[in-house]
């Protein structure tokens, strides 16, 4: 994919998901350098809104 | 001083002079800058990166962050998800258009080098002089309703935010995420009132 439609992808799961800027953030250290499917991804994203739910 | 002027002139005070410790890109090009002191994470961050490093592990993948990076945070970090360039005297080095690794080989380069001077242009454009000769040029290109992306740059503080939004106006929060307002004639911020939770567009 062209690096827009990586980040569309990843705008898409973050409203999917329901995370904040802070875990956005978090999430987009997490999936640096991973090559990870958008399924992958995604399931990231859920574990990151479990693991700081106080940077909502 | 009115939000807007504010949050630039902390923007501006909170990168001028900052050296840059680490960088790296992410998914999209995106690259993120961590710049000044060496913070050291609170307890609930530590826990919750011991766990998704436990994760990490047993799937089998591989460390891609320094050990530092596991117990400091930036003073500042420049998280930027909109069109950059990074320039040399020579001409480009590379953008977010670029092959990854370029991408993340010329991000990295800024890696010990402070920043010299800040320029903040109309509508949030961003320029980042580093010593060294590098030139970062970040221009919010994510506009509208129907933005690819819901946001354009972010400079994170321990204790604050400055998002800059597809509307390219600057909003400021508070950790607990509630928008932040200037007091009259002062120089800081209050909480105004929290954020809307974020919804599916």
């Amino acid at each position: 994919m062209s690096p827009k439609k990586d980040i569309k992808a990843i705008d898409s799961i973050v409203n999917k998901v329901g995370l904040s800027e802070a875990q956005r953030d978090i999430l987009h250290e997490l999936i640096h350098g991973e090559n990870m499917t958008y399924r992958e991804i995604e399931q990231c994203a859920r574990e990151v809104k479990q693991d700081y739910p106080n940077k909502k | 001083m009115q939000a807007e002027q504010l949050a630039e002139a902390e923007i501006k005070s909170s990168l001028l002079g900052r050296k840059c410790w680490y960088a790296y890109t992410s998914v999209g090009n995106t690259p993120k800058l961590v710049l000044g002191r060496k913070v050291p994470r609170d307890a609930e961050d530590l826990a919750a990166r011991a766990k998704s490093a436990a994760r990490r592990e047993a799937r089998g993948r591989v460390r891609h962050h320094p050990e530092i990076w596991d117990n400091y945070q930036g003073e500042s970090e420049l998280l930027v998800w909109c069109s950059w360039r990074l320039d040399d005297a020579k001409g480009p080095v590379t953008s977010w258009d670029d092959e990854p690794q370029r991408c993340e080989d010329g991000i990295r380069g800024l890696i010990g080098h402070g920043i010299r001077d800040v320029e903040i242009g109309a509508g949030w454009n961003l320029r980042l002089d580093f010593a060294g000769g590098l030139v970062l040029s970040v221009l919010p290109d994510h506009v509208g309703p129907s933005a690819s992306f819901d946001g354009n740059w972010e400079l994170w503080k321990p204790l604050q935010a400055y998002l800059i939004g597809t509307d390219l106006r600057c909003e400021v929060i508070d950790r607990q995420n509630r928008v932040l307002a200037p007091i009259a004639r002062q120089d800081r911020w209050v909480v105004r009132r929290p954020r809307a939770e974020r919804t599916s567009r």
